[in-house]
């Protein structure tokens, strides 16, 4: 094919050639060096541990579920009956809060959300991929304590991922389990297979 | 019994040649190689750095994700968790029940509700798929005047003085509500209290497909116009004249039920007690229909023959029956014109029906009014009315009279309508003369349409008020008398529509909303016809609950039938058949998944194959080999059907088994207002609707058939169909077993019996610790209705290719129905098998994985592992059932409002991916928990998949073969089972029960 074209073409070509060699070889350097430089928390792909966004409204858990005791499926009530524990609705807070601390700025936000039927946007922290099938309920119904994977969340003032949620991390618990069940498990059988967070 | 080496199964002509097979895989590689993108190495490589680039930057941090909660939560809902309603399906008007599947506020499946009476638990291709329009981008989203977008309060506004002028001038001016057939008594009510308030208006119902004269049939004998209940499953002969009562005819979902109970072998001869036997089906029609290939017998005869042979029929059986009835004498005297040919098929049919007075059937599809007289004196003769033909509960479907339409036109063209408005049907698309109804339709000062989406018909009006999708609305339904079922609305109007009736409510002045007005019509009209429940709100509530009610009737006070008015009716109508010539004929049908075209841009729908053609994203002018020959027309040729008044162009299928002096066209394609998806598909057949202005009068429709006078075809290169099956192939080999019933009750229940040889093993055997699931497909019980096709589709997020992809067999069904014939090309036998991934425990797809991509579980599974799999497709091509899919695309659409309809149980697949079907795990798994948070094991039964749930033929038994008790286990050791390319060891778990075919060892 390249014979048939002239030598103008042949010059063209060599250019856009060394032009996007050029650009490769920079992206390249970019790259690594970048892979080099960030804390090496973000080097492990998909590690999430330390993730700690700003929310909306600045809740505590260490105020609601330590200091005041609070159970966590009071407001995550999809725990035990679904796949999914839930965020607790505008109207939830506001079963305590229409009585405690109105007044409080923070309080202030979700009576505004309420008011106006504006739901509130929190960020995510615990999340999987979107090819893992993860069931609150097989968990907490076999007694499996929230902290276990969400990690101490009734000392965090702001939401922390202290675990890393990976796929080893989640067989590693499945295996051990079964192999030495902890005091109160009996029976375990935790399942290691694919198809059992994979579908 | 023939042996299954001399038995030979084709898929398609090409198969029966055996000659071009090499050069058909030639042609699909030259396809796939013409498909790939036309890319130079270098842009390659410069793409791969640069992508490699951003993956890695994208790869350091996950985006930010939002969790949106509600700001207060209905108290019935668990996020993830599926709440279900009982409503109607709304895909045609046989209203089967059906649930609603409604996750986080979306509904996401419909399926049969096990409860209803009539279709219990099964829904077809059509209503499965129907929850796809009401998330279709295309529908309209805002009333419209002169085709431009406007308000409620100002389409209102100016509809309200047109109503007035009407109301105003005594008569003068004509308001004319044009429906489909509703039968809803609460719709019903509303357009007659709209109507009430004009001193001239009129309610035209209108069916494309319609149904005049088996209504007038009965009406000229038995003084009502109906068309009666028919019991399939107490018919131990069933002779259809054309009808697809399995695919499209009436309430295809109720027959097919009453059918399959009826189709049950029974037990084995070794087994202690006896069944009540198996019905015989004798199927006599032009086209190879749905219906016929699953009759033990089936002779193609072309429409204009069916009066002669039913005539035929009435005096065999009369005589045969010692009955001297003035009908017979009437009959016997007249000249059949019938050929010497049609005296076996006769003679046979008339055996059978001889042998089961009172426990037959006979029904037929044709508009012909003398064809339907004498399909009732036969019911009548053989004492069938009362019991398999139900004049007691009449159906109420197809209330449509092509007469009152006819009219309707010609009032319009005079310019006497003043106001139409038009619901449930486009008649600029379906009426036979689309031009002459749209030039009426000009001359009407106010029209108004209520479509759902744009239309042809919407095109043409001068409102558009858009009606809520019916599963966003209340509603009801009276299928059948006195059975009733509720409609009720899953989510909340998506887009600024109305319902139907609320427009009309609120035109009629009237202040109530159609939910308090169907809840007061039913506490005055319905709740009072039951006994049970004695306060209303509880009825209500139990309504809600399983959405459907029977009430009581009183018997039938029909007339017994007088056999002289009726040889005179036979008489007036004049001779059986009028004349067989050598002509050709053109028949038109309803298509099985598009129905009358109305679901047109619906693409799952459009990918569903015909089940006998095996085409999709299209239709076709069917032919006989015999024709082709004589014409010589190839495959794909295009060709002009010439009609008195008209001509068609079309591509040519060659269909074994249809009449050689017939064509057939399915109906429902060929649209130009459908929706980017719908339209350009296929060729509109409409025009070859006839309509004869004698036969409208006369009682009878449009004519569904009518003589031809020319088939050209048109030079020029062949079309290429979009085809499922001719890359489907298995080779020859047995994979389908089958038997006569005779051979049955001796003892013999299939041919081959490979399962006791000895194979050398290369795998370790399996452990099955719990459970380990498994499948039972009835080949006897399946018709190839589809319905397991689409019910796959919707659970699983299986998304559609196009017809493009097709052809390069890239479509992506999970479970497909391969379609096999037997015989000789004119007369083909036909069996359906579907198949789903075989989950086989000695799995070819396991051991060449390079990445464990696809791994055998401890409960039996092939498990697709997407997220491992890197897309060599090795397992594809080691699969000896051929049931994986591989992702050439990332199909799944960025239609944000499509994709409210995907099941979030199941994870939609990217580019360059591997699936197949999972036997519904997110099913099993969420059943296991469950089982588990109760301590318990998963009971039998429990776990349905999509597929055998729908499954309106129960062909499907799905459950842990473990658990030897369980009714997978038990039916996967009948002696008919067997499993598909059992030779070569692969251990599947779907076990195959051998098709019976109740027919004499020897005749064909």
């Amino acid at each position: 094919m390249l014979r048939s074209r002239g030598l103008q073409n042949r010059k063209q070509e060599l250019a856009v050639n060394l032009q996007a060699g050029i650009v490769i070889s920079l992206v390249i350097t970019v790259v690594g060096g970048v892979a080099l430089a960030v804390p090496k928390q973000y080097v492990w792909i998909g590690d999430q541990t330390g993730y700690s966004p700003v929310q909306p409204i600045e809740f505590s858990h260490k105020v609601h579920a330590k200091d005041n005791s609070i159970q966590c499926e009071y407001c995550h009530s999809g725990a035990r009956n679904g796949p999914v524990a839930g965020i607790p609705s505008a109207q939830v807070c506001m079963n305590c809060h229409s009585e405690v601390k109105k007044d409080s700025p923070e309080v202030r936000k979700i009576a505004a959300a309420v008011q106006n039927n504006r739901p509130i946007e929190w960020v995510r922290v615990h999340d999987v991929p979107d090819f893992v099938r993860f069931d609150h309920s097989a968990h907490v119904n076999k007694g499996v304590a929230c902290q276990t994977c969400h990690g101490p969340v009734e000392t965090m003032a702001r939401i922390e991922q202290t675990q890393h949620l990976s796929m080893g991390w989640c067989v590693g618990c499945h295996r051990e389990y079964t192999r030495r069940p902890p005091k109160g498990f009996t029976n375990v059988n935790a399942s290691v297979e694919c198809s059992t967070c994979h579908f | 019994m023939e042996n299954p080496v001399d038995k030979r199964y084709w898929t398609s002509l090409e198969d029966l040649a055996a000659t071009t097979d090499a050069s058909a895989r030639e042609s699909d590689v030259r396809l796939v190689l013409e498909s790939l993108p036309t890319v130079d190495r270098r842009s390659i490589l410069k793409l791969l750095g640069l992508s490699l680039a951003a993956g890695a930057l994208a790869g350091c941090r996950k985006p930010v994700e939002k969790i949106i909660p509600y700001v207060t939560q209905p108290s019935e809902l668990t996020p993830g968790v599926a709440n279900w309603y009982a409503t109607t399906c709304h895909g045609c008007s046989a209203a089967c029940g059906a649930l609603a599947k409604v996750m986080d506020g979306r509904p996401i499946r419909l399926e049969g509700n096990p409860d209803h009476l009539m279709s219990r638990g099964g829904l077809c291709a059509t209503g499965q798929g129907a929850i796809i329009s009401l998330y279709d981008a295309h529908r309209q989203k805002a009333p419209a005047a002169g085709g431009t977008e406007a308000t409620w309060e100002s389409v209102d506004r100016e509809i309200a003085q047109r109503l007035a002028i009407a109301r105003s001038r005594s008569g003068r001016d004509k308001v004319v509500v044009l429906t489909g057939t509703v039968t809803g008594p609460a719709s019903q009510a509303v357009i007659r209290d709209f109507l009430a308030t004009f001193p001239r208006a009129e309610h035209v119902v209108y069916d494309p497909v319609s149904y005049d004269a088996l209504r007038e049939a009965h009406r000229q004998v038995y003084g009502q116009p109906l068309i009666p209940g028919y019991r399939f499953d107490k018919a131990e002969v069933i002779i259809s004249f054309g009808a697809d009562f399995l695919g499209t005819w009436l309430s295809p979902v109720e027959f097919t039920k009453q059918y399959a109970a009826g189709r049950d072998p029974g037990p084995h001869p070794s087994s202690a007690n006896q069944g009540a036997g198996m019905s015989q089906h004798f199927q006599l029609e032009s086209r190879l229909s749905l219906t016929g290939s699953n009759a033990d017998y089936r002779y193609a005869i072309a429409p204009s023959e069916q009066a002669a042979y039913l005539a035929g029929l009435v005096v065999r059986v009369a005589k045969g029956l010692g009955q001297a009835s003035p009908l017979a004498r009437a009959m016997a005297a007249m000249d059949l014109p019938l050929g010497a040919e049609a005296e076996k098929p006769l003679a046979r049919t008339a055996d059978a029906l001889l042998k089961a007075p009172g426990r037959s059937l006979v029904v037929a599809d044709s508009n012909d009014v003398t064809v339907q007289l004498l399909a009732l004196a036969l019911n009548d003769l053989l004492g069938n009315v009362g019991r398999t033909v139900d004049l007691g509960r009449p159906s109420l479907q197809k209330q449509g009279r092509a007469a009152d339409v006819a009219r309707l036109v010609e009032e319009m063209g005079r310019g006497e309508v003043a106001v139409l408005l038009i619901h449930g049907c486009n008649p600029a698309y379906t009426y036979p003369d689309a031009g002459a109804f749209l030039a009426a339709l000009k001359k009407v000062p106010c029209s108004i349409s209520f479509a759902i989406s744009p239309d042809e018909t919407t095109a043409a009006t001068h409102y558009h008020c858009p009606a809520h999708h019916p599963m966003e609305s209340w509603g009801d339904a009276e299928p059948q008398a006195g059975r009733f079922s509720l409609f009720q609305p899953t989510i909340r109007p998506l887009y600024r529509t109305r319902a139907f009736e609320d427009s009309l409510l609120k035109w009629s002045g009237r202040n109530v909303t159609f939910y308090d007005y169907l809840k007061q019509h039913w506490q005055a009209k319905i709740f009072p016809r039951q006994e049970k429940v004695t306060d209303f709100a509880t009825f209500w509530d139990q309504m809600l609950q399983r959405g459907f009610l029977e009430v009581s009737l009183p018997a039938p006070t029909v007339s017994p039938l007088k056999p002289a008015l009726m040889a005179a009716a036979v008489q007036h109508s004049g001779r059986p058949g009028g004349s067989r010539g050598a002509g050709l004929e053109a028949e038109v049908f309803e298509s099985l998944a598009l129905r009358d075209g109305s679901a047109a841009n619906n693409p799952w729908l459009q990918e569903v194959p015909d089940p006998i053609t095996k085409i999709t994203w299209d239709n076709c002018a069917a032919i006989a080999p015999a024709l082709a020959r004589e014409k010589g027309i190839e495959e794909g040729q295009w060709l002009e059907i010439v009609v008195s008044g008209g001509s068609l162009k079309i591509p040519a299928h060659i269909q074994p088994g249809q009449h050689p002096r017939t064509v057939s066209v399915a109906l429902g394609y060929g649209r130009t207002q459908a929706g980017p998806v719908g339209n350009g598909v296929g060729v509109n057949a409409y025009p070859l609707l006839s309509a004869p202005a004698a036969s409208l009068r006369g009682g009878a429709g449009w004519q569904t058939a009518r003589a031809v006078e020319g088939i050209n075809p048109v030079a020029g290169p062949a079309y290429a169909f979009a085809r499922t099956q001719i890359h489907s192939s298995m080779e020859g080999r047995p994979i389908v077993q089958e038997t006569t019933y005779e051979a049955y009750r001796q003892g013999h229940a299939r041919e081959t019996h490979h399962e006791d040889e000895e194979h050398a093993n290369l795998w370790q055997r399996h452990e099955y610790p719990e459970y380990k699931w498994g499948m039972v497909i009835d080949l006897n019980k399946c018709t190839g209705c589809s319905a397991c096709v689409t019910a796959c589709d919707l659970e699983n997020n299986v998304p559609v290719v196009g017809r493009n992809e097709v052809r390069r067999q890239r479509e992506m069904h999970w479970l497909r129905i391969d379609r096999y014939f037997t015989g000789d090309a004119d007369a083909p036998e036909v069996v359906h098998q579907p198949l789903p991934c075989q989950q086989c425990d000695n799995a070819s797809c396991e051991t060449v994985c390079p990445v464990l991509a696809t791994v055998h579980d401890d409960q039996g599974l092939n498990v697709q592992v997407y997220n491992r799999c890197v897309g060599t497709r090795y397992c594809a091509n080691n699969c000896a059932y051929k049931c994986r899919r591989f992702n050439f695309f990332n199909n799944i659409s960025n239609d944000l409002t499509r994709n409210l309809a995907l099941n979030p149980d199941v994870t939609v697949r990217s580019r360059g991916v591997m699936e197949k079907c999972s036997f519904c795990i997110q099913r099993i798994q969420a059943a296991k928990i469950q089982a588990r948070r109760e301590g318990r094991k998963v009971s039998d039964g429990e776990v349905q998949t999509a597929c055998q749930q729908s499954c309106p033929a129960d062909a499907i038994v799905f459950g842990n073969l473990v658990d030897r008790r369980s009714a997978v286990a038990r039916q996967s050791v009948s002696p008919r089972s067997y499993r598909v390319l059992e030779e070569l060891n692969r251990q599947p778990s779907v076990y195959y029960l051998a098709k019976i075919r109740n027919r004499d060892k020897k005749e064909g």
